[in-house]
């Protein structure tokens, strides 16, 4: 075979150079002048001199043989792995919100059409998505704020047991909550049903409470903490923060991060804000590029923490960028949506995913129609989905950072270029940055005995605590 | 030329636990279920 550009990658940090192939998923620490020369095809420039030429044949044809003799990358939910089976689904159990968040994508959470789920509609889901065998399901209770919809979501529980106890589905619930409800019987709901929890803050007060805005005119963060802490306390569910950085906490993302990690959660997820440029709260391409530093450093910093024996503040990039060097594995989604995941309106409306709840061309149909998942709006979105790999999105397929991306997200593409392929910029710059700069932090400890044991049974040990497979016999050779 | 390659040794048995927690992963992350939801150990 012959190596083109979208084979490798070449890069440097602190002095070393670093050869990176993308189809096997491998890493190598390789010399300054091959280094040189291997950069120079890749950014298209021509070689001159005998030793030029001479150390590209040698370069190229051991990647060549390399990538001939390299197990073959296992696909990561490929498109052979997509069924006519949806695993998951968010439910909008409530499209209104008691908070008035500044950068609302969804409209105060009503996406143009406020109301609640009927019991109609949430029967109308399970009786669509459920009903596939006894395998994993998972919902996500979504909004606006599901919680103003309890009653809803105490049926769903009902439905969820008797699907369960009639062989149909294992359903594990989730939600997505801005954590300022709460009551006993929330609490109770919460220790009794819910897996996982994911609750909306933006980080410390001053920085939460103008972007994060209560319709009632109460501090989000002090009521929001509060419930937190009591929803919490008993650690019945795994639990998160998401927090949006706006331009106004920007730089100070190590600090929302160590504000956030004080309560316990499991997991912080941080992303820039998605408004307008016009948007008083919008990253500038200054800020933006400020923003991946810190990322990246909260995740250096999470990395070491991981090694030493700690428990990581932020932790997600190293841990998904070595797992896919682990197993040889190809990310070939952003995400599920559109493929395994799905978003169901209060009125029933099905939507590849929450993102694009309320935009009418990606409409899937609606859970009261039997028929539904054989129609061809739905299948035609649906393959469309399944069809757009990394390998067949314009754009990506020759990126030499496609498997360990997935893509950018579709309705990010979509709102950049009106079609849900083509990359946007910014994620581009984000995921190889991110790549870049971790990446030998990672090489370093497994070339050190010590800590490639360390991170290896603690790896081992995060996948199955977290999600319950305990019985997974995992061996550090 | 010099050229080392870094070994990343497999995890027995984590494939299929790591399938499942990205099976529903909402974010580019590829994360847990939700966004956010990264690693407890």
């Amino acid at each position: 075979m012959m190596v083109t550009t979208k084979d490798f990658h070449v890069f440097s940090k602190q002095g070393q150079a670093y050869l990176f192939l993308a189809e096997p998923v491998a890493i190598f620490k390789i010399d300054d002048d091959t280094a040189h020369v291997v950069q120079m095809v890749e950014q298209g420039k021509p070689l001159s001199g005998e030793f030029e030429h001479q150390r590209w044949e040698e370069a190229s044809g051991f990647m060549a043989r390399y990538c001939q003799k390299a197990p073959k990358a296992r696909n990561m939910r490929g498109p052979e792995d997509i069924s006519e089976r949806v695993s998951g689904i968010y439910l909008f159990l409530s499209q209104k919100c008691n908070l008035k968040c500044a950068y609302c994508y969804g409209d105060e959470g009503e996406y143009g059409r406020r109301g609640t789920m009927k019991e109609e509609v949430l029967n109308g889901s399970f009786e669509r998505f459920f009903n596939d065998g006894l395998d994993k399901y998972f919902i996500t209770f979504f909004g606006g704020e599901p919680l103003m919809n309890l009653p809803m979501m105490e049926k769903a529980a009902k439905l969820a047991e008797e699907y369960r106890r009639n062989g149909c589905a294992d359903i594990s619930m989730g939600i997505v909550t801005n954590g300022t409800l709460y009551s006993d019987k929330i609490k109770k709901f919460f220790d009794n049903h819910i897996d996982d929890v994911t609750f909306s803050l933006d980080g410390p007060k001053e920085l939460n409470d103008p972007q994060r805005v209560s319709k009632n005119g109460d501090s989000v963060y002090d009521t929001a903490t509060e419930n937190i802490r009591k929803l919490t306390e008993d650690g019945k569910f795994n639990w998160a923060f998401r927090t949006i950085v706006t331009s106004r906490g920007c730089d100070k993302v190590e600090e929302i991060y160590d504000h956030l990690n004080q309560f316990g959660a499991g997991g912080v997820g941080v992303v820039n804000v998605d408004v307008p440029p016009e948007s008083p709260l919008y990253l500038s391409d200054e800020q933006y590029r400020h923003f991946v530093d810190q990322i990246i450093a909260v995740n250096r910093k999470g990395l070491r923490t991981f090694v030493d024996g700690g428990q990581a503040v932020a932790f997600e990039y190293p841990f998904y960028i070595m797992f896919y060097f682990i197993s040889r594995s190809h990310a070939l989604y952003h995400c599920n949506a559109g493929t395994n995941l799905l978003a169901v309106t209060a009125e029933g409306d099905v939507y590849p995913c929450h993102r694009f709840v309320g935009d009418e061309a990606f409409n899937m149909g609606n859970v009261r129609d039997p028929e539904l998942k054989k129609s061809e709006q739905f299948q035609r979105i649906r393959q469309r989905f399944i069809h757009e790999t990394v390998d067949n999105r314009a754009g990506c397929k020759e990126c030499w950072a496609r498997y360990l991306c997935g893509g950018s997200c579709a309705k990010y593409s979509y709102a950049e270029h009106g079609d849900t392929a083509p990359p946007v910029e910014r994620h581009c710059l984000y995921i190889k940055s991110v790549v870049e700069e971790l990446l030998p932090e990672m090489v370093a400890i497994m070339e050190n005995p010590e800590e490639k044991q360390a991170i290896m049974r603690r790896l081992a040990a995060a996948v199955s605590n977290r999600y319950g497979t305990r019985g997974i016999d995992a061996h550090v050779s | 030329m010099e050229i080392k390659e870094i070994e990343f040794e497999s995890l027995e048995g984590c494939n299929e636990a790591f399938d499942i927690m990205t099976k529903c992963a909402c974010c580019g992350t590829q994360g847990g279920r939700m966004c956010g939801c990264g690693p407890k150990a």
